[in-house]
Order: structure tokens, then sequence, then C-alpha cells
């Protein structure tokens, strides 16, 4: 059986490393780009980071004050769901009451407010806050929980949609993507270098849903297995690397960390392209815990595998 | 570019010595806001009070910020402060406080357009973080208050005293020019192939 008590303990102890710390793939790649970085400006930023992230781990404090919205992917396992105490709905009570739990205790910053009269509880929940997102996995024997905090830059400034007309094309797509890049990194409108993520087709939440996954959930490097979306994904970040923002877009060669890109088919009549870039301060935890109360951490969600 | 340190109360011939690009530490009292937070510092009757007190400390910096802070029994505790962008605060509302309240820097995160004619005209200066975040709340030597709570934690104001805070980078000098401007010529020149080769025409 897994209590909702051990649960809520595993989910909280998920924050603070969510928190505390870079994932690994963040963290080596800022290193590796401060130390080619020939943009002197670009290099101070980068160390700032590093430094910043350093102090905080060493602190156990959080290394941005802006904790993000706090969002959950869940991997219900069929062969475990029996075996959550209280079932699927305690499940969601758990993660909503550790939510405001951690909120005052790491503390986070309560970032949830009423889009209208901006009223603030102070403790990151609300109608939709926090965010829960549920996929079943069939016959796994575990309960996976991935926490990601997503800031106000990608959510506020650094997302963008369109449908294109139907015959736009791979350059129509480089274009809208270029373009959208350009202007919520130019001038230092949000914090770069940043995770790309790109939606191609699909409906209108699915094409933006895309986007932000393929940001959040795939670690830098990776590549679309389909070896068409990978060569666009490199053609991508060719483009984006070509424009040189730098980051906090004060010029250098470190403009992006990769670019993910996703795909679904899409009505005949559209070609709906979305663009999500997340930024430098991603906080992305992975734990499974099994009936049997066995805790594992993983460097990675199993969220972005693909079905077929 | 050179380092220079800032400590209140800052004189205009210092201010006039800094260059976009210049990096600047600083040390004296300032108050984070937001655009909420200066909706009510510019009020005129309802700003009167806190206006009264930042004049009273001799806070001369603005810091654009919603910072992290954990509020304990006795004292309230920087966890983490970085600048949020000075467009999201809007032009008007920090031209109107810099004059109300004589500020001398103005911290925040990207180019404001028209700011750098504004640190021209009033002699102060906008300076912008290095990093995404970064290390300054560990700079916070103590905090002295916090004004307006009811518009949340991260909105309300949050007056500290700072020894140091720092790396920050000049964006707009005293003397009209500004750091992003000068990059953006660059990035322009830089990127007019693939611009021209994908049809971006940039505004």
């Amino acid at each position: 059986m897994l209590s909702q008590q051990a649960i809520a303990q595993t989910v909280t102890a998920l924050w603070k490393s969510n928190q505390y710390d870079l994932p690994e793939d963040f963290k080596t790649f800022l290193q590796e780009q401060h130390d080619k970085e020939t943009s002197e400006l670009g290099k101070a930023h980068l160390k700032a980071n590093l430094d910043a992230v350093a102090s905080a781990s060493a602190r156990s404090m959080p290394f941005c004050a802006d904790t993000g919205l706090l969002t959950y992917y869940v991997g219900l396992g069929t062969a475990v769901i029996g075996e959550i105490e209280g079932g699927y709905q305690a499940l969601e009570q758990t993660l909503r009451e550790v939510s405001a739990e951690v909120t005052s205790e790491i503390p986070l910053r309560p970032n949830a407010v009423h889009p209208l009269t901006r009223h603030n509880p102070n403790t990151n929940q609300g109608p939709g806050c926090p965010d829960i997102k549920v996929r079943v996995l069939p016959d796994a024997d575990y309960l996976e929980i991935t926490n990601v905090a997503v800031g106000g830059g990608p959510e506020l400034v650094g997302s963008k949609f369109t449908v294109l007309p139907p015959t736009a094309g791979e350059k129509g797509v480089r274009k809208f993507v270029v373009e959208s890049t350009i202007n919520l990194v130019r001038l230092g409108a949000t914090c770069s270098p940043n995770l790309v993520g790109v939606g191609l087709g699909g409906t209108f939440e699915t094409c933006t849903r895309m986007a932000k996954e393929a940001a959040i959930l795939r670690p830098v490097g990776d590549r679309n297995p389909d070896s068409e979306l990978a060569r666009l994904e490199n053609q991508l970040m060719d483009d984006i690397l070509r424009l040189k923002l730098g980051p906090m877009g004060m010029g250098g060669a470190t403009s992006a960390f990769d670019v993910h890109l996703e795909m679904a088919y899409c009505h005949m009549a559209t070609l709906p392209v979305a663009v999500y870039l997340q930024c430098a301060a991603m906080r992305r935890t992975t734990v499974r815990m099994y009936a049997d109360g066995r805790v594992e951490s993983l460097p990675l969600s199993s969220w972005m595998e693909r079905d077929s | 570019m050179k380092s220079v340190h800032l400590k209140s109360p800052i004189s205009g011939e210092a201010l006039r010595t800094l260059d976009a690009g210049d990096s600047v530490t600083i040390s004296g009292y300032l108050f984070t806001c937001r655009s909420l937070t200066y909706d009510r510092l510019i009020d005129p009757e309802g700003g009167e009070g806190v206006r009264n007190r930042l004049k009273e400390l001799g806070a001369e910096t603005v810091f654009h910020s919603g910072p992290l802070v954990k509020e304990g029994p006795d004292r309230a505790e920087m966890i983490a402060m970085v600048p949020m962008p000075s467009w999201l605060a809007g032009r008007e509302k920090i031209e109107k406080a810099v004059g109300l309240l004589d500020l001398k820097v103005i911290i925040g995160k990207g180019m404001l357009e028209g700011l750098e004619e504004f640190c021209k005209r009033s002699g102060c200066v906008h300076l912008v973080c290095a990093g995404n975040y970064n290390e300054y709340a560990s700079r916070v030597t103590r905090v002295i208050d916090c004004a307006w709570p009811e518009l949340g934690r991260p909105e309300a104001m949050w007056i500290v005293e700072v020894d140091a805070l720092g790396p920050l980078i000049v964006d707009a000098d005293t003397k009209g020019k500004s750091l992003y401007q000068g990059i953006d010529e660059e990035f322009k020149a830089d990127a007019a192939a693939l611009l021209d080769e994908l049809g971006i025409d940039l505004d």
C-alpha cells in the first residue's frame, strides 16, 4: 500500500531538490558554455548563474526568486492504482496540500494570483494551481511524479502560438521560430539562454502543450527519434545560434541550450506552430514510488516516451 | 569596462563617471517595486507615508523585483532577490517615482525603450542584473520594513539595506547611452543574412 503520508514526504523532498539545484544536463551545459564563451558579458552572466546555484545548493535555498507555478506530471501505473491509499482523489488532494506546505516551509514565492483582482492567497493554491497532469501507464507497477516549477518568464512572454497558411512549409516554420526567439530574447526581454520547445501541428491545445513539454521534459542534447524532425531541430538550432543573441540578450555564442520539436498531425486547412522558451532556471525532478515502499529518483521523466 | 562601487549617499559626480557596460556594486538602502507597488507609491495621498519613510532613510535605489522572503517570528530574511524586466513596471510610473523621491539608481532587467533619454535628463542610471538568477539576496544585510503586504508577499514593497550588492551592469548611463542599444546594432548586422533569407523584418 502507498500511504498518502509517504507520498507527501516524498513529494516534499522532491520540491526541495527541485528548487535548490539545477538538473545535471542544465548545469553541465552552463559550465561548458561558460568555459568557452568568448563574449565578456556573456561569460559574466553564465558565471553569475553558476555561482548562484552553487551558493543556493550549499545553503539549501531556492536559487531563483521566481520559484514558479507548481506543476506535476503524474504517471499512474495501472498495476499500482489499486495500491494508492484513498485512490486517485486522495493523491490529488495530497499534491495540492503539499504545494501549500512547501510554499511556507522551503519557502517558495507565492506566485499564484487571481487574474483580475490580483488577490494572492500566499499559498500557491487556487483554481488550476497547482497544475496536475495525469497519464495512465499500462502495466507499470509504480507511481511516477515529476515536479516542474514554471517561471513567469517562459509563461509570461516566452511563448507564442500561430497558425500559418497550410503550405507555409519548413521555411515558414523556421521564420516563425526565429522571429519569436528574436522578439523574446532581444534587448533582454526574457532570461536567455533558453531551451526552445517547438510544437508542430496538432489542435490548438495539443500544439502549445507539445511545445511546452518539449522544452521542459526533454534533456539537453536529446533528438526527436524521427530523423526528419531531428534534422529540423538541428536546422532551428543552427538558425538561433547564428543570431548570436547570447546570455540575457547581451551577445555571445550561448543563445540556446537546445531546440526540441514535437509533431502531431493537424487539420488539412492549417499549419499550427507553437514556441515555448524555457529559461535557464530549469526546475525538473522525478521520482518513482512502488507499492512495497521503494522510492527511486530518476534523472528524467518518462512522460515524453513515445507509445509506438 | 570598469568596476565601480556606489555607496549611499550617491553623488551626481559618481553617477556621471559611469559608462554603459560598466560593472557596479552598490551599498545603502533600497526598496523593491513592481507594477502594482508603483501605483501605490506614486499615489499623491496614499503613497505619501511610504515616500516620507524612504526619504528619511535616504533610499536612493529602486529594485524591480518580487523577492522571495522568509518571514520569521522576529525578523524577515531575504532568500532570493532577482530583478524583473523594467518594462513590466512601465516607464511613466518609474519616471514619476524617480522624480518624487529623487532616486539615483534604477535596477531591473532588459532594456526599456526611452529610459536612456530619461536617465540623461534626470541624471540617474539604469542597472541590469548579471545572470538570470544571482546571489544578490546574500548581500542584503537587513530587512527594514514591508509596505503594502496586502498586495501579496512578492508584490509588496520590501525596504532593505544592502552591502556591495552586485555585480550589476550599467545599461543606461547619464549621457544618454544604452548598452542594449549598442548591442542591438551589432545584432542587426550579424543577423542580417539570416533575416533576409527568412524574410524577417525587424521593427
